[in-house]
């Protein structure tokens, strides 16, 4: 082993410099021909000194809004349901009069001319233009841990570099040929992930976070490895559109990991129109169990909160802030199990 | 062009007329990629080139690579792509089958750098070390015919200055950008139980990475690199590209083809649907010319369904014939 110190790095001219830094803007400067000052700026732009995002991810179309599509609802919606594209703003509270105002309460007895209105309704909006500070959301996956977590929660099981010593004896010593030298395996997000996000009524207070964590899922896993789809209460209906705005209906790939995105109907009324039932959630799971699809639950409520039957038979995971990745290490290892 | 590159030489029409011998294709430079291969250049550190398919991220690595008359390696990233390939790997499989079969029969194995696979770095760096695994002359020597001589990539015969492309890294896992800082950095990398392969302080190594954004990088990895973000070409400069790629074609099919391409771009923009690329622009063009016709031909409208549109989608027209 060549021990190495920083004299033989300088000495072969190798050493460690780190990140673009104002060195290497002035060096281009002075060595590089200037003097038209958009070229300045072109070679400030490459080095990264003007902000422009370096490796522009393409949008993520679905969930996050980037593409205008039709939703396709087969029951009515209900009326004032607020817009899939976000929360409704927070309504600023009214300006009330500064003194009292003088009323007399007498029995209705017969209806006189309709009163006319009165003068400081024609006086603007009655809620101005003032707007409140919105209040900062705070993400159910903050940014420091969510690729982590999201990484612990889709990577399936692959061969790695270092060899599986106790594999490779058990196989000699029973005098197999071996056809295949086994490696230990190594977590991988290579399979892709199709994301299933419950978008019920009672999910409203999670759109955002639904968005975040579809953008956060493309950013780990890439774009085209990402399938997203929706669905109101019943797993088993989950739609994706395609580039035509056509709805595909979810089906299992084999050895692709699902993540669950909902709150097993925890939020809404007994008798809410889009909760599923238990039959509707036994037969999603008994189909992905068939399909070999392992399968992780996203759920923004509690364990206490979580629907015992299920919970044996799908891995839930909280959908919160203190989630780390080393709890879903822990319940799946070094990644998913799945077929070859 | 006004902007006259320090590193290289930019060709005349600032246009790399293309090698036929290895099939590639002319390369039209425009000011911000010489600005940004120059940069890349001046500071020594690896060029990151994004934007959409099709618009000539890959092409620069061996236009440069002609400019600069120098080797050319390439190596395309997959979702199986790990360090070793571009480093070393031990060849686990050829060694056990060798002890199993007992193919040097009462000598012992050979010893483990005789199982080295040397990766792409590695020729790029010192292909005299690469050729002998990391041992030296004498170890092969005393090895006799027990060592093979690894696979010697066409464009590391011999050393000296190189381009490196390392195509589209956003398809390997998260951790491999992180993985490639140190040797990219400092432009050495140590083999396992074996030597420290170092560039030769002289040589001039123009790292070229591509992405097509397809997940994120890391940051780390992105302050290191010297950045290029290519735009879809305007229309008059696809007709260049059009006519470099094609001189003796009529102008006024790269033209029409061009009018109509804009078109179709912005119809699949409208429906959300994947924008046609200038590969595509290419093929629309070489097939109207194959096949002697206009876009105001009615054959055309084949043309743009195989080569431009590309639907994936068929949907509406199945639901059309019901």
């Amino acid at each position: 082993m060549t021990l190495r110190t920083k004299n033989s790095d300088r000495a072969a001219g190798r050493a460690r410099r780190g990140t673009i830094g104002l060195g290497d803007l002035l060096r281009s400067l002075k060595g590089l021909d200037t003097r038209d000052p958009a070229t300045a700026e072109r070679i400030a732009r490459s080095l990264g000194f003007t902000g422009i995002e370096a490796n522009p991810v393409e949008e993520t179309q679905g969930v996050s809004g980037a593409a205008p599509r039709p939703r396709v609802s087969k029951k009515p919606a209900p009326e004032n349901l607020p817009h899939r594209s976000g929360l409704p703003p927070v309504t600023p509270p009214v300006d009330l009069p500064a003194e009292i105002l003088e009323t007399e309460m007498t029995p209705i007895e017969s209806m006189g001319p309709p009163s006319a209105p009165p003068e400081w309704l024609d006086k603007g909006p009655l809620l101005g233009d003032r707007r409140l500070p919105s209040v900062p959301r705070a993400k159910l996956f903050p940014e420091r841990s969510a690729k982590g977590v999201l990484t612990a929660a889709v990577a399936t099981r692959r061969a790695g570099i270092a060899p599986d010593i106790a594999r490779l004896v058990q196989g000699l010593v029973r005098g197999r040929v071996l056809a295949r030298f086994p490696y230990r395996p190594r977590p991988s997000v290579h399979r892709g992930v199709q994301l299933l996000m419950d978008t019920s009524d009672a999910m409203t207070p999670f759109l955002e976070d639904l968005d975040d964590l579809a953008r956060e899922l493309v950013s780990v896993v890439g774009k085209n490895a990402t399938e997203l789809y929706e669905f109101q209460g019943d797993p088993n209906t989950a739609v994706r559109w395609t580039e035509g705005f056509n709805d595909v209906p979810w089906r299992t790939v084999p050895g692709r990991p699902v993540v669950l995105a909902t709150d097993f109907g925890i939020g809404a009324q007994a008798a809410a129109h889009d909760r599923a039932t238990p039959r509707a959630w036994s037969r999603f799971e008994r189909q992905t169990r068939e399909a070999g699809v392992p399968v992780i639950a996203f759920v923004p409520y509690g364990r206490a909160r979580w629907p015992q039957a299920l919970s044996r038979r799908i891995r839930l995971v909280h959908w919160d802030h203190r989630t780390r990745a080393s709890h879903i290490k822990k319940l799946f290892g070094v990644g998913h199990e799945v077929g070859p | 062009m006004d902007y006259q590159p320090t590193h290289f030489e930019l060709p005349k029409d600032d246009t790399w007329p293309g090698d036929a011998k290895h099939g590639f294709p002319p390369y039209l430079f425009n000011e911000d990629i010489a600005v940004a291969v120059d940069v890349a250049l001046a500071t020594r550190r690896p060029l990151l080139i994004a934007g959409p398919p099709g618009s000539g991220k890959s092409m620069l690595a061996p236009a440069m690579a002609g400019l600069l008359e120098s080797r050319y390696l390439r190596h395309t990233f997959t979702s199986r792509s790990r360090l070793g390939e571009l480093t070393s790997e031990l060849d686990h499989l050829r060694r056990l089958h060798e002890a199993q079969a007992g193919v040097y029969g009462k000598n012992a194995l050979p010893p483990e750098w005789a199982y080295r696979e040397p990766g792409l770095f590695w020729w790029a760096f010192d292909p005299e070390s690469a050729r002998r695994r990391g041992a030296t002359q004498a170890q092969v020597d005393k090895l006799g015919t027990a060592f093979k001589s690894p696979d010697v990539p066409d464009s590391a015969t011999s050393g000296g200055d190189a381009v490196i492309l390392l195509d589209e890294i956003d398809k390997a896992e998260p951790d491999l950008p992180n993985d490639l800082l140190e040797p990219l950095d400092r432009l050495q990398f140590q083999v396992s139980n074996g030597p420290e392969v170092i560039a030769p302080p002289k040589t001039t190594f123009l790292v070229i990475i591509t992405t097509n954004g397809e997940r994120e990088l890391p940051p780390a990895f992105l302050r290191r690199c010297v950045s290029l973000v290519l735009q879809h070409p305007k229309r008059d400069r696809l007709v260049e590209i059009g006519r470099h790629h094609f001189p003796e074609m009529n102008m006024e099919i790269l033209e029409q083809v061009a009018d109509r391409f804009g078109d179709l771009r912005k119809q699949a923009h409208h429906e959300g649907m994947r924008l046609p690329s200038t590969s595509e622009y290419l093929d629309a063009v070489r097939a109207a010319h194959h096949l002697k016709i206009d876009a105001g031909d009615p054959v055309w409208r084949h043309i743009e369904t195989a080569s431009l549109l590309k639907k994936t989608d068929w949907t509406d027209d199945l639901a059309d014939e019901e």
